[in-house]
């Protein structure tokens, strides 16, 4: 029974098969007598060539493999502007993003790239923009949280982990524009920061009768923890919470 | 000598084949694609056949792509810093792709 993908096959009718077989023929008599000069070949070859892989000549090599892409975001590193990154970039195929992320790291310690710029070029690849985020930090607290939220997802806690230890300790006025700031008090970092801040911190003015009461008793118990353990308190600019056993929290 | 040539052809046929067909291969990007395909193959637990079989790919972007992918598929199952010897057998930029896959925790969920 025909279907649509296997279609029956009619029978040609006899005089179209004698008439390609006779044009066939003729044109490789043609061909024999006359044949074509080495321009003409070499034209005709051109003519017939599909169109180049657009990209770096240096990865011509590897065009049809995905190594391609790789090779791409090699020579990606060497692009003058964010614009000739992003069309370079876009023919990396599968490595698009590990491109674009490449050249984004290679514009951290060049001052003329701002972070927005550096944001928008990461593409939308949440790693790279974490690393911007990481690597230009700003000082505004409430602003940095939003950032890894809208930027960085789905490493927003890692991203707000590291915003948090770059501040600590907090200050009172910190949790104070936090909670002005509606900032997502259910975000695990937040409270235990602030818990480390009080348990940490000789003389500390912060506590945790300043954070929102429905994660008072989180900020507590990492406080309390911390009493106990203060082998376990971060110091500045010391690792991101791993001792205080908050990576991995959700 | 026809019990010799059917143990070989044995040996070939029971997995030892695919050890031989990159080697007999003459030195060039299929090569180092053969060796590429066979270190997707190896689990974490050979960590030292990784190795030699990366350091068998000479085509420094074809080995970095075929260590990275590893990395990428393999990450969850490795422990920082296991797996730092591979990553060092890649130039500066595939080197730091590859040591992020692997030594990143909020990489490694």
């Amino acid at each position: 029974m025909p279907t649509a993908s296997h279609p029956t096959r009619r029978p040609l009718p006899t005089a179209a098969v004698a008439l390609g077989l006779l044009g066939v023929g003729a044109l490789g008599a043609a061909a024999v007598l006359f044949p074509p000069s080495f321009g003409e070949l070499l034209s005709a070859a051109h003519a017939a060539a599909p169109e180049p892989t657009p990209g770096p000549a240096a990865c011509a090599a590897y065009a049809g493999s995905t190594t391609w892409g790789l090779c791409v975001r090699k020579e990606a590193l060497e692009a003058p502007s964010l614009e000739a990154m992003v069309a370079l970039c876009a023919g990396a195929g599968p490595w698009e993003g590990a491109c674009r992320d490449s050249w984004v790291e290679a514009q951290f310690h060049v001052p003329s790239m701002d972070r927005g710029m550096l944001l928008r070029a990461c593409g939308g690849e949440p790693d790279c923009a974490f690393k911007v985020l990481d690597h230009r930090p700003i000082p505004e607290l409430d602003i940095a949280l939003s950032e890894c939220a809208q930027w960085a997802r789905p490493y927003a806690n890692d991203c707000a982990g590291h915003v948090l230890r770059r501040a600590f300790p907090l200050s009172p006025e910190e949790v104070t524009v936090l909670r002005r700031s509606g900032a997502d008090w259910t975000q695990p970092h937040l409270a235990a920061w602030v818990g480390a801040t009080s348990a940490c911190v000789a003389d500390a003015q912060t506590s945790c009768a300043e954070v929102p009461s429905a994660e008072k008793a989180r900020c507590e118990a990492f406080a309390a923890h911390l009493r106990r353990h203060p082998e376990a308190c971060p110091v500045r600019g010391g690792p991101d919470g791993a001792a205080m056993g908050l990576h991995g929290q959700k | 000598m026809r019990r010799l040539v059917w143990a070989a052809a044995l040996a070939w046929g029971c997995g030892g084949g695919g050890a031989v067909e990159c080697e007999a291969q003459a030195p060039g990007l299929e090569r180092d694609r053969c060796f590429a395909a066979r270190l997707q193959s190896l689990p974490v637990t050979d960590l030292p056949r990784c190795v030699q079989t990366a350091e068998q790919i000479a085509d420094p972007l074809v080995r970095g792509e075929a260590v990275i992918t590893w990395a990428n598929a393999h990450n969850r199952e490795l422990q920082p810093p296991a797996g730092q010897e591979l990553c060092a057998l890649l130039g500066q930029l595939d080197q730091a792709t590859c040591q992020r896959r692997l030594m990143t925790p909020h990489l490694q969920r």
